[in-house]
């Protein structure tokens, strides 16, 4: 089986079709890349003076005027320390734009997002607070410059927090304590270095690419054998008929993984020695809890950008705001991840994605004798499969279908209506069901 | 000849794939109409639908704005200044939103019940609010990405308007269903969107082994032994390749304006569409500058037009793999190469912006058609049919050459 497995790969990687559906990756990835250029261009030259260090200040002004308001003199001075203290902190994160300080920025920020989290969590209550207080403190003894936890009282700081405003501040804070850890810089969606084109690659090329890829690999895999009689030969061997299905299957799979990984090694190499490849722990979001829980949170990016004309970005992770309908805020259930690790589990969803399309081409493929009748049933199988399910991904539905789990990134990050569990419960059960049909079919098929 | 052809014909109507091949294209001619009667039906439903979602969108925007708008006219020095440093068009912007919610709004009642105001009065309405959208994109109040999540990309808004417009001044009869299924509107809507492609897919299917099929099951040898010229059986074959490509979808084509015709009318053929610009229309050289330059045109006009483009594209499309069959003797690689083509088509058209001229270039761009007479992609017709008709015209004689080359008879 390893002997014929290894000839057959050989053969199918030496076929035209493989390089050539190489090098159309190769310049999809730098259509991609340019655009993403071009993008970032326009995003700093209209940046303008916007800054990060202008919400602090912002909401000092806030925690002003409410201190103004206040009648109990004790209230007034802890009100008036947090005013001093988020003005402080929206000036050193300017300051720290000004002299290109990223340690100092990051810290900054960090800080500054931490003092919003506990005005938030302040206001939900002593069990928030007191969740809040374990989660971050070391993070706060980190960022904070001395400044005690119970020094800080923020308590009639801000009437407008909320629930929703105490996740996305939070969440804001590990972010940019992540890049302040590793001495990252901030970055944005269009955001394109070595690591970061992977996560690009998965999330935007793959989802269109990936069903055609294995189609075109796969569409004349059992039958081109069987219409040239050269499947008779190598069922004369001491070769069962599963084993050689098993090892069409391992071929299908090793070769499109070949297709896909091919184009990425130049790219990423190239790119890697520009920036030496230290953004491997830049932070990325991570729908918790996705390899152990059935039920996602709901995807409403499509509707945001709809609704507001904009989505949220955390670096270059999206999320959608919650709850839908509402602009701000982020699910509790969102928490971020090292990008390296991000990557690793988004190939091992995409494995199962592959291997669930391979089987899928298989099957027709053993069907039918005709290469075009197989390729059309195929591509038609796919495409009606795809249209039908592309609701199922976004707004409030639940999303089942193994043809709209084509997207590794977005289903780690929670804004597929899938978890990672769920989706490849799902395309595992997909592919040995189709598996076991497909052995049942050829085990009685006259060859 | 005419036996050859007739024989040719008699075994492509005979094979079980291309009898698959073509209820599939029936299929899909059917499914069309089936979608199109649909969306007709649920027109009014989701205009409403969408107007009403618009309408609270801008409700939203338009109370934090006058939150704002209150500061500014009451609040303290410094609270002025710093709106007017960060939003410096604020006036501008409120407006904007206001306009967007006040035809949203209207638009939402008259979907409700479309014969109290009539449908002048709803084009009217809509050229106001889609000149707001465009003036709301040019000042950043409003992203593309927005406008194209809604359905409402620029260059679409700017046909929209041109033609509302004539529609108004010239006082003529207005269709105010854009899926509304008479004969006219059917071939219309055939070349909108991703149909071209789906059709072009389904030719190439119907075509690609018209060689391939005797290479590989080598009849030829058999083929020779009769008293016809290599030249004849080449001739004979593209001549049936053509006939069953366009004559099929032409026979679909009439068959089913002729459905839609009885169940809903004719239609007008000098109903008013948009075209580009006769100047981009018959350039050799693609501008981008001439983007969105429209003109009115008869929907005859549109049509005729818009399938002779269409069956260029297919032709071409054939021919180059009927060249890639003969090349390379493998059903294999015929359907690999040309995905492949189809697939880079497509990449072009979601990934490259529609101002560079590379589109111009590429043949597959055309089968965009809606896109390319309507100037929303870098592609001038003139040069489409150009570009399209020489590579018919190479494709053919380099297969003519390759076929009465070849070794059929197994190396002797």
């Amino acid at each position: 089986m390893r002997t014929f497995i290894w000839f057959e790969l050989k053969k199918r990687v030496r076929q035209a079709k493989t390089w050539g559906l190489i090098i159309l990756l190769l310049m999809v990835s730098l259509l991609v890349i340019k655009n993403y250029k071009i993008k970032l261009e326009e995003i700093n030259s209209n940046k303008g003076n916007y800054s990060i260090g202008d919400i602090f200040i912002t909401e000092a002004k806030i925690s002003k005027y409410n201190a103004d308001d206040l009648h109990s003199k004790e209230h007034y001075i802890k009100t008036k320390y947090v005013y001093e203290l988020l003005k402080k902190v929206g000036k050193q994160v300017k300051e720290a734009e000004k002299r290109n300080d990223r340690k100092e920025y990051n810290r900054a920020v960090t800080f500054g997002y931490l003092l919003l989290s506990k005005e938030a969590a302040q206001k939900e209550g002593s069990l928030r607070e007191l969740s809040f207080r374990n989660s971050i403190e070391p993070i706060w003894n980190i960022v904070s410059e001395d400044v005690e936890y119970d020094s800080v009282n923020t308590e009639y700081a801000n009437s407008y927090a909320n629930r929703k405003m105490y996740f996305e501040t939070l969440l804001s804070a590990k972010y940019y304590y992540a890049l302040y850890q590793h001495n990252l810089k901030d970055s944005n969606e269009y955001q394109i270095d070595s690591l970061s084109f992977c996560y690009h690659y998965l999330n935007k090329i793959m989802p269109i690419l990936l069903a055609v890829l294995v189609l075109i690999i796969m569409f004349d895999s059992v039958n081109e054998e069987h219409s040239k009689g050269s499947l008779k030969l190598v069922l004369t061997q001491p070769f069962s008929r599963i084993k050689y299905m098993i090892s069409k299957i391992i071929v299908g799979f090793l070769h499109t993984v070949f297709v896909i990984v091919i184009p990425i090694i130049p790219i990423v190499s190239i790119m890697g020695l520009g920036d030496s490849f230290n953004n491997y722990n830049y932070p990325v979001l991570y729908l918790r809890h996705s390899f152990n829980s059935l039920f996602s949170i709901h995807n409403h990016l499509e509707y945001d950008i709809k609704h507001f004309g904009y989505n949220k970005y955390f670096g270059f992770s999206s999320a959608s705001f919650y709850s839908k309908g509402e602009e701000g805020g982020v699910s509790n259930q969102i928490t971020i991840m090292p990008l390296y690790q991000f990557l690793l589990l988004s190939f091992l969803i995409l494995i199962f994605i592959i291997l669930f399309y391979v089987v899928l081409n298989t099957l027709i493929s053993c069907i039918f004798k005709s290469k075009i009748i197989s390729f059309a049933v195929s591509g038609l199988i796919t495409i009606v499969g795809m249209v039908l399910s592309n609701p199922f991904i976004s707004s409030d539905n639940y999303n089942l279908s193994p043809f709209s789990m084509n997207n590794p990134v977005r289903i780690l990050s929670g804004t597929y209506n899938v978890t990672a569990l769920t989706a490849i419960a799902v395309l595992s059960i997909c592919s040995v069901i189709l598996f076991v049909v497909n052995v049942i079919y050829f085990r009685k098929k006259n060859l | 000849m005419s036996r050859l052809i007739q024989m040719e014909l008699y075994k492509f109507m005979k094979q079980r794939k291309n009898q698959i091949i073509l209820a599939g294209l029936f299929l899909f001619f059917l499914g069309v109409v089936i979608y199109y009667s649909y969306e007709q039906r649920q027109y009014d439903f989701n205009m409403r639908s969408e107007m009403e979602s618009e309408y609270y969108n801008a409700s939203a925007v338009v109370d934090s704005l006058s939150l704002k708008k209150d500061r500014l006219e009451k609040g303290t020095k410094e609270e002025v200044e710093e709106i007017k440093r960060t939003s410096p068009d604020f006036y501008e912007e409120y407006d904007f939103w206001m306009n967007e919610k006040d035809t949203s709004f209207k638009l939402f009642y008259y979907y409700k019940n479309r014969k109290v105001k009539g449908a002048e009065y709803c084009k009217k309405i809509e050229v106001e609010k889609y000149k707001n959208l465009l003036i709301g994109w040019e000042k950043g109040f409003m992203s593309k990405d927005q406008l194209i999540s809604r359905g409402q990309e620029p260059t679409e808004l700017e046909r929209q308007i041109r033609i509302n417009q004539y529609l108004l001044k010239n006082k003529l009869h207005i269709v105010d269903n854009p899926y509304q299924l008479t004969g006219v509107n059917f071939l219309f809507l055939m070349l909108k969107g991703y149909m071209p492609m789906i059709l072009l897919v389904i030719i190439i299917l119907l075509c690609m082994d018209i060689f391939l099929s005797e290479m590989e099951e080598g009849s030829y040898k058999l083929y020779l032994t009769q008293p016809f010229s290599r030249r004849k059986a080449f001739l004979s074959k593209i001549f049936v390749a053509g006939i069953t490509s366009i004559g099929s979808v032409v026979v679909l084509l009439f068959a089913f304006f002729g459905i839609t015709s009885i169940l809903n009318g004719v239609g007008s053929m000098k109903y008013p569409q948009t075209m580009t610009e006769g100047k981009m229309l018959l350039s050799l050289t693609p501008d981008s500058n001439l983007l969105g330059k429209l003109d009115i045109t008869t929907t005859g006009k549109y049509l005729m037009l818009g399938y002779l483009l269409l069956a260029l594209v297919i032709i071409t499309t054939v021919m180059v793999t009927i060249y890639i069959s003969v090349l390379t003797d493998s059903t294999s690689i015929t359907i690999g190469v040309i995905t492949a083509l189809l697939l880079l088509g497509f990449v072009l058209s979601s990934f490259l912006d529609t101002t560079i001229s590379l589109h111009a270039f590429y043949p597959l761009t055309y089968i965009n058609v809606y896109s390319v007479l309507n100037a929303q992609v870098n592609a001038p017709l003139l040069l489409g049919l150009v570009v399209n008709g020489l590579i018919v015209f190479v494709a053919l004689i380099l297969s003519y050459q390759r076929f009465c080359k070849k070794d059929l008879l197994g190396g002797c």
